[in-house]
């Protein structure tokens, strides 16, 4: 199921008035919450359920051997390796019985008839977190099964993040730790409200416009055609996308009484390629660091052995999202940006740079959010478009395009500009009311004021229903990262 | 909570609520999306070289503006009074797209210009191209109109009487609308019309079933077919030109067990108007396997084509129809 089909309105309409129902019974309220999930979850596909259960079962056994264990290493590679090794059989089968298997169009393994079950990627490194911790000793390891089974499986963060950790969901199941009552439900509210507006008005606005293009990148009838346009497009459309996801998901979880980290932090205002890192896809990118990166050695070793880990961790990181080389370049390129940025800071003249103050450190900041957002659209183009000769005819149409065809198609829909400088004015407005402050911390602040609060649920609420009243009609496109 | 915050709290609220959609309405109204614009009619920013018609809804301005529209297509066809053996084609894919039926009978019968426009227009549209083409010259020995029962679809969708040519001469429709006061909250606000037009309910036959055309024609259908026949058959008497109607069966009624109420009704008004009608059902009948007549987007393969034409061409025969010069 899809937070944005119609049947889960009904769902979590049932979900929640169960869930409060439940309050005071810790039994019932966990009973109720996981049943929930996993029918959310194998809606339509019953066996994801053996799939998602083996995980937990693995991932909690294996971090109570680890406490009782002397042979750690061996226990967390066991849990690491099963792991991965189920990821692995799900996302990249195909691709190794094509390259391997000759012609598989009529079987199993053809793209079209397999299905990789939903979130595998994102429960997988999740459990994969909760193993680590154990073995670093960060968290103790879940006596509870069905405690662990309901971290794997919540609904709301299931399918697409955020990554979470041990300790900012699982130590909050325990008995009299499980929330009573919903944390903040007017934030949350307004999350999902604008969680929705992201996903089904802006992002789909901007798929419908963009699409035609990238499906016929290498046709002749866009030839000439300006590729820049369409891929700033594309950069927007999958952070409002992805973002308007994790806005309804943690909108969610705090009407469920959890509060989960942010995933986005204004990416592409971001001054450098590592500045980027930190505020896009938080959670994935923590856990690289945390759990790839400094596995790997991190920094400790010397500057070349801390390349080749960032190299090694962003190029895993790129096929982590799917087995193709276009993925893989995305990662490399995103490693190289990186290995090219600590060698930029290591230098004399960009510290000099950087101490500027006044307008020349605003310039200098403006300069370093153009070249970032331009150095992550020119890898977009890999992660856009997975068959490498196309991603490439992308990439050289950024440079090489026919003067009049700079601005034509959708890229040049007026109403799309229109409804993006719309949204934009909003967001600056509101920032200015809110002084910067997150909404979190803004609300605080309005606890004495009924007409601010009184506004931010009314928003919450006109934001929805706009949603719904512009949502574009047909099939709806799913969420980019139920694909990975 | 004390009465006076309740009030600001309303107030915020009813304000919270109204920013989004105030702001919304305004983007709708200044610059109302694409998908928006055919239902608009005069206040769409569409642009056309259209005029409205009292039997078709609509026709081609000039026949320059038809000529423009389809300029390579008729450049190929050359001067109109050629007098070189001319058969001229209508249909949808199946008739214009490459390797389909025309093409088929361009490579059976070298000797005749088999001509079509190659591009795929509503029916009355395509009739509307015939009658320029008639009008401006062209004498061909044989006109074949073809009809799937899905070129049905959008005249069930959007009936005659829905089409409505703007006076920026472009082809719009007219929305249906809902009963009730959702009908004048539709006619005042642009975001509630792109709310209705985006809900699918806005089509003129919102029910409508692409596989229940076997079973029963729904109305007005029946009426605005017998008017395209009506025409037809009023522009083959005027220009004394034979015009077969080919019904052609879609996939469900050749491999499945879809009826043919469609393929009835259409014979009984062609026969209303004096019209020839070659109605192909049966011409598959004998194929065993069924596949090899598809292609995987469900048009013909080349032998379903060839099996299609050989019928096609027997049954001028047998009707005494066909053309002396250019009959195979």
């Amino acid at each position: 199921m899809s937070f944005i089909q119609r049947d889960f309105a009904w769902f979590l309409l049932v979900a929640f008035g169960l869930w409060w129902f439940a309050r005071g019974k810790y039994a019932l309220r966990m009973a109720v919450m996981l049943a929930t999930s996993l029918f959310f979850y194998a809606r339509g596909h019953w066996w994801f359920l053996a799939i998602i259960m083996a995980y937990s079962a693995a991932d909690w056994g294996t971090a109570l051997w680890l406490e009782r264990t002397q042979r750690r290493r061996l226990a967390l590679a066991t849990g690491v390796g099963f792991n991965l090794a189920i990821l692995c059989f799900w996302k990249y089968t195909p691709l190794l019985v094509r390259t391997f298997g000759g012609d598989v169009s009529l079987s199993v393994f053809a793209p079209d008839h397999w299905i990789v079950p939903m979130g595998i990627s994102f429960y997988a490194f999740s459990g994969i977190a909760y193993m680590t911790d154990v073995y670093r000793g960060v968290v103790q390891a879940e006596r509870s099964f069905w405690c662990y089974t309901l971290f794997t499986a919540f609904f709301p963060h299931l399918v697409a993040g955020p990554i979470l950790r041990a300790k900012e969901f699982l130590s909050h199941l325990g008995p009299g730790e499980l929330p009573e009552r919903p944390e903040s439900p007017l934030e949350g509210a307004f999350l999902i409200g604008h969680g929705f507006f992201k996903k089904l008005v802006i992002a789909d606005s901007i798929a419908a416009a963009i699409d035609p293009f990238f499906a016929n990148v290498a046709h002749p009838s866009t030839v000439g055609v300006w590729s820049l346009p369409y891929v700033y497009l594309y950069a927007l459309q999958i952070y409002f996308d992805f973002s308007g996801y994790t806005d309804i998901a943690r909108g969610l979880g705090l009407w469920f009484g959890f509060r989960w980290p942010e995933n986005f932090n204004r990416p592409y205002l971001a001054a450098s390629i590592q500045d980027f890192w930190r505020r896009w896809h938080i959670t994935l990118s923590r856990f690289l660091r945390d759990y790839l990166y400094i596995s790997l050695g991190g920094n400790r070793c010397g500057a070349l052995r801390a390349s080749v880990n960032l190299m090694i961790t962003m190029t895993l990181g790129g096929l982590w999202h799917g087995a193709s080389w276009s993925f893989l370049i995305w990662g490399g390129l995103h490693g190289l940006f990186l290995i090219v940025h600590r060698l930029w800071a290591s230098t004399r003249i960009q510290r000099a740079l950087a101490g500027m103050t006044g307008l020349g450190k605003a310039l200098w900041s403006a300069a370093g959010i153009a070249l970032t957002f331009n150095a992550v659209c020119l890898a977009w183009c890999f992660f856009r478009l997975t068959r490498l000769g196309e991603s490439l005819t992308c990439v050289r149409k950024l440079a090489s395009f026919e003067p009049g065809k700079m601005f034509v198609g959708g890229a040049a829909d007026v109403s799309l500009w229109l409804l993006l400088s719309i949204y934009a004015v909003a967001v600056i407005a509101i920032s200015i009311f809110t002084k910067g402050k997150s909404l979190e911390h803004a609300l605080e602040g309005m606890a004495s004021k009924p007409f601010a609060k009184g506004l931010v649920l009314g928003s919450a609420l006109g934001l929805f229903v706009v949603s719904l009243l512009l949502a574009i009609t047909g099939e709806k496109a799913p969420f980019i990262y139920f694909q990975f | 909570m004390a009465p006076q915050k309740i009030i600001r709290f309303v107030l915020g609220l009813l304000a919270g609520v109204a920013v989004p959609l105030i702001l919304a309405e305004a983007h709708v109204r200044y610059h109302p999306p694409a998908d928006m614009q055919p239902f608009l009619g005069d206040e769409s920013g569409l642009k056309g070289s259209f005029r409205p018609d009292p039997e078709l809804c609509a026709d081609y301005a000039t026949f320059e503006n038809f000529r423009a529209d389809y300029s390579a297509r008729l450049t190929a066809l050359g001067a109109l009074d050629d007098a070189r053996p001319t058969w001229l084609w209508f249909g949808n894919s199946f008739v214009q797209a490459p390797g389909m039926l025309g093409d088929a009978a361009q490579a059976a019968m070298p000797k005749v210009r088999m001509f079509y426009l190659q591009r795929n227009e509503r029916p009355w549209l395509r009739i509307a191209q015939m009658r320029a083409l008639l009008e401006h010259g062209l004498h061909p020995e044989r006109i074949i109109f073809a009809l799937l029962p899905v070129d049905a679809v959008s005249l069930c969708q959007q009936p005659l009487e829905s089409i409505y040519v703007n006076s920026h001469g472009a082809i719009t429709t007219r929305l249906r609308m809902p009963a009730g006061p959702l009908a004048a909250l539709i006619r005042h606000s642009k975001l509630a019309t792109l709310a209705w037009i985006r809900s699918g309910r806005h089509v003129w036959n919102p029910g409508f079933r692409m596989a229940k055309i076997g079973e029963t024609l729904p109305p007005p259908l029946p009426d605005d077919l017998r008017q395209l026949v009506s025409v037809i058959g009023g522009l083959s008497r005027k220009h004394s030109v034979p015009v077969t109607v080919l019904l052609i069966p879609n996939r469900e009624q050749i491999a499945g067990k879809s009826k043919f109420a469609f393929q009835d009704s259409m014979i009984a008004m062609c026969r209303e108007q004096g019209l020839a009608c070659f109605d192909a059902r049966n011409v598959f009948a004998g194929v065993q396997e069924k596949q090899t007549i598809f292609l995987p987007d469900w048009h013909f393969t080349p032998r379903g084509n060839e099996l299609l034409l050989a019928a096609l061409l027997e049954h001028f025969k047998e009707t005494k129809n066909a053309g002396e010069k250019g009959a195979p």
